[in-house]
């Protein structure tokens, strides 16, 4: 997917007005003496999303400008899928594994993903670092480790 | 005043609270140096340690990390034309010409210089300023404190010129996030769906972590600008033969620090205006502006005195209204209220030894950055060399279980994952963050003070119409918002029309 400021802005304003129409939905399912904040937030909004939509529609802009250059808008893509299924599993494994290795884990291989190939040095870090954290957080304030 | 000083300075001579200034200092300054880390994301990362530790000492170590890494950003746009924080953007204007020019040691003496100078002159304003508008704050009752609220909101305007629809939607993303969990008055849960650590709302700290940790570590591996060029560094030394140098700018620096507090006080316009702003005077009354842009000494001073006199002026209307005046200050905001401190009157009474202990700590941050930043100038630029390939999953870790260690919870490290994608999204979509965190930071205050306000009209909405227009405090804030919003309106027109 490749898209123009204006074809954003077009596509952020309808993801915003679907999205107070569903909470709006919501909303009126609560007694209104806990929700007439909530509901005000919502419709502004809701009138906040037309009046971009109307905007980004009735814009001059040129459809063949685009402010991101391709490659960069891909690998943007690229990296936040990388970065946020890295931390889903680094959750998952901290939840049901050990603190301590899936730090050490998600350490090194980030890095080695990431392109820092340096496998000593690699490990030397995320042992070290660990062992930073856990001087701080677990040892130094007296958390018990997730 | 005079017992809370002291008081403040008896606070002060804790060690630990030495140590905690020292360590905020160090931070700071390697934080400033490095591109792509802002002090922000620092703070935000920061506030799960000090959570822990005793308040006094929490806020010194987060009020080093401010002044240091404001000042720090300088030496990376000094020495490679990178600004380390947008403050230092209009001292790389300067800065970097007097670098290439072999003059290195002479732009890093003036900008450190001038940022202690400028910072030293804010925390005087916010020691003076500060304690009687606290005193005037005791005057304010609900209708107020939701209108200021409101007013803090407004900011919003003249955060996003140039989207400003953006600037909006952000600000009540903000808002609405900050309406999960229990009503304030009626204890009606919303938007929880029986999640138990929903309860209580989402948990401030974690969404700052969420919403600027994970989208800056995406942004920078994205972008790539990491400095690969180890002869783009030069060693430092010899910093002591430019002092004199600084003497010769008094008036500049009066000019510059008076514009920085000014600028700092008034939410939403931020330390890189701050340093254009003085930068464009100090243009204007030199004697030889023609030397602006090509590494005048005066431009350097100029923007360096401001940007740092800005960080004291952002935190009089913060620590006596609670209005953070940028995205810092209201993670700043956080790092209050987690120690269970109301902005306001009784932090300056109640809590006059935390409070005078951390204004009074912020001379010893503005003092200590001189000599760190040498040192760390001399020795340990080639930090700004760390790969991003290992300081993005660095950044991620301490994301993690700084989220953790709010609540030893978990769940708070999804909630940060969920902010974090939202931050994500935001940023494709070019939307402002900075609201967004302001709408959060007020949303409960604005909320609760509205339930309070419309309660004390007995549910009456005409008269707590009447109740904002005919109480002399109320109506000077409501004109305020309206001046707020006109203000952000026409700079976007501006903006716009340019």
């Amino acid at each position: 997917m490749y898209i123009n400021s204006r074809q954003r802005d077009k596509l952020f304003s309808i993801t915003i007005i679907c999205f107070s129409i569903l909470v709006g939905f919501v909303l009126f399912s609560y007694p209104i003496e806990s929700s007439y904040f909530p509901r005000f937030i919502t419709f502004f909004l809701l009138i906040m999303g037309v009046i971009l939509f109307v905007r980004s529609s009735i814009s001059k802009e040129n459809k063949d400008t685009y402010d991101i250059d391709k490659i960069e808008q891909i690998k943007t893509f690229k990296v936040g899928g990388l970065i946020f299924i890295s931390l889903i599993l680094y959750i998952i494994a901290l939840k049901n594994i050990d603190y301590s290795i899936s730090t050490i884990v998600f350490l090194s291989a980030m890095m080695y993903i990431l392109g820092f190939r340096n496998l000593i040095l690699n490990i030397v870090i995320s042992v070290g670092f660990y062992a930073a954290l856990y001087l701080i957080f677990f040892y130094f304030l007296g958390i018990s480790t997730p | 005043m005079f017992e809370n000083i002291l008081t403040g300075l008896y606070t002060l001579a804790d060690g630990m609270m030495l140590f905690s200034i020292a360590a905020g200092v160090i931070g700071g300054v390697i934080v400033g140096i490095l591109p792509g880390l802002t002090s922000t994301m620092a703070i935000a990362l920061l506030i799960p340690l000090t959570f822990n530790l005793p308040p006094h000492i929490g806020l010194a170590m987060l009020g080093g990390i401010y002044v240091a890494s404001t000042y720090s950003g300088s030496i990376s746009a000094i020495l490679l034309n990178i600004p380390g924080t947008p403050a230092s953007v209009a001292t790389a204007l300067d800065g970097n010409p007097m670098s290439k020019k072999g003059e290195s040691n002479r732009a890093i003496v003036l900008s450190t210089f001038a940022s202690c100078i400028g910072g030293i002159a804010s925390v005087f304003a916010l020691l003076l300023i500060a304690p009687p508008l606290a005193e005037f704050s005791l005057k304010f009752g609900s209708y107020e404190y939701f209108l200021l609220a409101l007013f803090g909101v407004t900011v919003i305007a003249s955060l996003s010129v140039g989207a400003i629809e953006k600037g909006f939607i952000s600000g009540a993303l903000g808002l609405l996030l900050s309406t999960i969990g229990f009503h304030p008055l009626t204890g009606f849960t919303r938007f929880t769906n029986d999640i138990p650590s929903l309860y209580d709302g989402i948990p401030l700290v974690v969404s700052l972590i969420g919403l600027f940790s994970i989208p800056e570590v995406i942004s920078m591996l994205s972008t790539n600008s990491n400095i690969k060029d180890e002869t783009q560094i030069k060693q430092q030394n010899n910093f002591a033969k430019f002092f004199p140098e600084i003497l010769q700018q008094k008036m500049n620096i009066l000019r510059s620090s008076i514009i920085g507090i000014i600028v700092g006080i008034i939410p939403g316009v931020g330390s890189s205006i701050g340093g254009f702003i003085a930068y464009d005077a100090a243009k204007k009354y030199s004697k030889k502006p023609e030397e602006f842009g090509k590494g005048s000494p005066d431009g350097i001073v100029a923007s360096e005195t401001a940007n740092n006199a800005v960080t004291g002026g952002t935190l009089i209307p913060l620590l006596t209204l609670g209005i953070p005046g940028n995205p810092v200050t209201a993670v700043f905001l956080g790092g209050i209220m987690i120690h269970g401190l109301k902005p306001g009157a009784e932090l300056f009474t109640v809590n006059s030894d935390i409070t005078y202990g951390f204004i009074l700590s912020l001379f010893i941050s503005n003092l200590l950055f001189v000599p760190i930043g040498f040192l760390i100038a001399k020795y340990f630029i080639k930090i700004t060399l760390i790969p991003y390939s290992i300081l993005a999953p660095i950044i991620l870790c301490l994301a993690v279980i700084g989220s953790y260690s709010i609540r030893g919870s978990t769940d708070d490290i999804i909630i940060m994952l969920f902010v974090g994608i939202l931050g994500y999204v935001l940023n494709f979509f070019q939307v402002p963050r900075a609201p967004l965190i302001l709408g959060l930071v007020l949303g409960t205050m604005a909320e609760s003070e509205l339930a309070r306000s419309l309660s004390l009209s007995h549910g009456s909405v005409s008269d707590f119409f009447i109740h904002l227009v005919t109480r002399p405090i109320s109506l000077v804030i409501l004109l305020l918002c309206a001046y707020a919003l006109y203000r952000g309106f026409t700079q976007h027109k501006k903006h716009n029309k340019g």
